[in-house]
């Protein structure tokens, strides 16, 4: 089906609802006639609802032109813009982005579109890089023209800046295709990308603002970045570390927000995501300089809190409770769901340690970890000259709370009980 | 040696350290701690065990170490040490005894809940596959011997039924002029080297059958996978995909002539000496060919998205279980040698595994991949 036919379909919210209720195979079907029209606000509404979904299926298509000029901006687009002076793009601008190069770019963009139908549908993605590359150059020069002409909106005036170096921004992606990168320090690969590729850039004149920001998109720490291209002796223009820097408050505070807004949330989960947090914002407080450590520091003075409440209500807390619910009472054989439930508390308990000192909570995880120790000891000796199952289910809980040297103790006492009773 | 002459002389050189026998590659040993993860163990020209860990600390080659230095060197779990302890006790020495090995251990439940769980269960069904592989060989036998008649499985169950089956067993001994009980002997000792492979007309396949049709499922779906990709990680897919390639091709051989010594359990009994050499040899070598693939292949079903596809296809091109010279036909060795370059050309390793700091989300990670695959 054509963009002009995919744009005459009447969208209700009826529709929408029928086509999520769809097997895979006309599920994948219909996606590829709602693809030309996913800048519609009901359209972009329905493939936020149905990613998850679109992830597991992993459907192998053709993407539309529209799709393949918008490829190296995906990392930067968000729904709504988080803050007020944020780098990010909202999915929004796509619209209006994309009537600036149809109205621009008539001809090019219909002889590219039919370039691209002549690749195959499923095939090597390979064959529609020469077509992307022409059309990211033509769209980058379209919008900086335009740009120069009359005053643009800056998220499309950013979208222009990232086509520019979207040849660089793809490279990156192809050498390290894992979202989000972390351990830059220990990555040689990414030193040589960004060094050959801002080279590139500024060899060809060009602007690298929008290609540090598309990279940045992609790390889990992106203040990283900064430390990175210090190390190495990449220069970072002026223009491009203010951008880069705006991009991490960003980074930090939106993720702090979501961590704020959840109510439930795994064990494990918390731990993560509450470990994650911190080392973004100690990235951002070691790499920020003037200015900027000053935003990010009045902008950030509740993320430690965030990350306190969230440890301790959805780890710290719940963890004695949890291991007490699993541990052998009364003769009982131990329910399967409630141990595993247990371990999952005991294991985020641990990781949450080393971080609990860095946020207040270390007494508070110190005491909770002995008490289900001492408890677990309790558990362990009664259980000793009985069930021996249930002996070596809490010697794994207490190996996992509270390391191996009191647990491996008590398993040689269990092998040797039962190697005696043998 | 066309192939040979193709290789750079540093590869050359290299290719007298590579395994050249299953038993050389070793045995893969299913610990939990990261670092060992792809572990294995094997003989040495002594007769001592020794570990062999493929990329340790990021390395290219294999780390050899003494087996019983393993403790001292990184710090295992608790399920490690206790797996170590056993495989030292028992001296371990097939894939089949670790397994059962990893089973008993797992079972403790010292791996957690997850793990002990899903090995009772594969015990449960190992013992119920084992029984349900004798059922099947004695009534094939009874069917041979039947003139070519069949039995109806459901019947057996009825008490009249196993009486019948007793008597024409003393029949079937009668006939090869031997014991009952030698008879008897003869069928739970096959049962015993084969039940891991199953026989073909088995309705339940066997253990490793289905092993064999989860690493085509896994060899078609890195090839797809990997043709889709622009990078690195599809690149490594497709080499995963190839080395899973050549392993169902050199199963398909074993498989077929395992089929054809199992077509006739009569024959198998008559010329027991010379068959059962065969039976335990073709069914012990399709074990050490598909050693170490359950991990793999259960590690790429458990990535949730394409990026950790990504993250697994990085990593596991590496510590695949390749195929030693010596195990290959000829008409593969171009084959093998072909993918041995292409293994040396990984140098971002394994960065994740490589780290000796304890770390209860990967163990757990391990832990899950692992419990998966027993």
């Amino acid at each position: 089906m054509s963009d002009k036919s995919a744009e005459a379909l009447s969208l209700d919210s009826g529709l929408l609802n029928k086509i999520l209720e769809l097997p895979d195979n006309k599920f994948v079907a219909a996606l590829d006639v709602l693809a030309p029209i996913a800048d519609r606000p009901e359209v972009t509404q329905l493939f936020e609802t149905i990613r998850p979904r679109l992830r597991q299926l992993q459907p192998r298509r053709r993407p539309t032109l529209k799709r393949l000029l918008f490829q190296p901006v995906e990392d930067l687009f968000v729904a709504e813009l988080f803050r007020t002076g944020s780098p990010a793009i909202p999915r929004t601008t796509i619209a209006p982005c994309w009537t600036l190069l149809e109205e621009r770019l008539p001809e090019e963009l219909t002889q590219l579109a039919a370039e691209l139908a002549e690749t195959p549908a499923t095939g090597d993605p390979r064959s529609r890089i020469p077509i992307a590359k022409q059309l990211w150059r033509m769209g980058a020069d379209a919008i900086i023209t335009a740009g120069k002409e009359s005053r643009l909106p800056e998220a499309v005036a950013m979208i222009g800046t990232v086509l520019a170096a979207a040849s660089e921004v793809e490279s990156f992606k192809q050498a390290l295709p894992r979202k989000p990168l972390g351990n830059l320090a220990d990555n040689p690969a990414v030193v040589t990308e960004v060094k050959a590729s801002v080279e590139g850039l500024r060899a060809r004149g060009q602007s690298v603002e929008g290609y540090i920001l598309a990279i940045a998109s992609r790390l889990e720490s992106p203040a990283e970045l900064f430390q990175m291209m210090q190390r190495a002796e990449i220069p970072l223009p002026a223009a491009a570390a203010k951008l880069l820097g705006a991009y991490v408050i960003d980074e930090v505070t939106k993720r702090a927000d979501e961590l704020k807004e959840v109510r439930t949330i795994a064990p494990e989960d918390a731990a993560r995501d509450a470990d994650r947090l911190f080392r973004v914002l100690s990235d951002a407080q070691n790499n920020l300089k003037g200015s900027m450590k000053a935003e990010l520091d009045s902008g950030t003075r509740h993320v430690a809190e965030v990350i306190k409440t969230v440890l301790d209500r959805h780890v710290i807390d719940p963890a004695a409770a949890a291991i007490e619910a699993a541990l052998p009472a009364a003769g009982a054989a131990m329910e399967q769901s409630q141990l595993e439930a247990a371990e999952a508390h005991a294991r985020a308990l641990a990781k949450t340690r080393r971080l609990a000192k860095h946020v207040g909570l270390e007494a508070r995880a110190n005491t909770t970890v002995a008490a289900i120790q001492d408890r677990l000891r309790q558990s362990i000796e009664k259980a000793l000259d009985g069930d021996p199952a249930a002996a070596y289910a809490t010697i794994h809980i207490l190996e996992v709370v509270a390391g191996q040297s009191e647990a491996e103790r008590f398993l040689r006492l269990v092998q040797k009980r039962r190697a005696a009773a043998a | 040696m066309a192939a040979v002459s193709r290789v750079s002389p540093k590869l050359q050189g290299s290719r007298q350290y590579l395994p050249s026998t299953f038993e050389e590659r070793g045995i893969a040993v299913p610990f939990t701690t990261p670092i060992l993860a792809h572990a294995r163990v094997r003989k040495n020209y002594r007769d001592q065990l020794e570990l062999s860990i493929p990329h340790f600390a990021g390395v290219e080659g294999n780390y050899i170490m003494a087996w019983k230095a393993v403790c001292d060197l990184v710090e295992p779990t608790l399920h490690d040490k206790m797996l170590f302890e056993h495989v030292t006790e028992n001296r371990v020495s097939t894939p089949h005894e670790m397994r059962l090995a990893a089973l008993s251990i797992a079972c403790t439940g010292m791996a957690g809940a997850e793990v002990a769980a899903a090995a009772k269960k594969a015990v449960t069904e190992d013992e119920e596959a084992k029984a349900l592989h004798q059922v099947i060989v004695i009534l094939r036998l009874l069917e041979e011997t039947n003139k070519g008649s069949a039995i109806d499985l459901r019947e057996i169950a009825s008490i009249d039924r196993q009486e019948y089956v007793r008597k024409a067993l003393t029949r079937v001994s009668t006939q090869l002029d031997m014991a009952a009980d030698a008879l008897d002997q003869r069928i739970t000792e096959l049962t015993r080297m084969t039940y891991p492979v199953g026989a073909e007309w088995n309705p339940s396949e066997g253990r490793l059958r289905v092993q064999i049709r989860s690493l085509t499922q896994f060899r078609d779906a890195l090839r797809t996978w990997g043709s889709d990709q622009v990078n690195e990680a599809g690149e490594r897919a497709l080499f995963s995909s190839e080395v899973a390639d050549l392993t169902l091709a050199t199963s398909a051989g074993l498989l077929k002539s395992f089929n054809d010594v199992m077509r006739s359990p009569y024959a198998l009994v008559s010329a027991w000496q010379k068959s059962k050499v065969e039976a335990e040899r073709l069914s012990s070598r399709l074990i050490w060919l598909l050693d170490g693939w359950d991990t793999v292949v259960q590690w790429w079903e458990s990535c949730k998205d394409d990026n950790e596809r990504i993250i697994a296809a990085e990593q596991m091109a590496p510590v695949l279980p390749l195929i030693p010279a010596n195990e290959l036909d000829l008409a593969q060795r171009d084959a093998g040698n072909g993918i041995i370059e292409k293994s040396r050309r990984w140098v971002r390793l394994n960065r994740d595994w490589s780290t000796g700091e304890v770390d209860a989300e990967m163990i757990h990670r391990m832990e899950c991949v692992k419990a998966r695959a027993l």
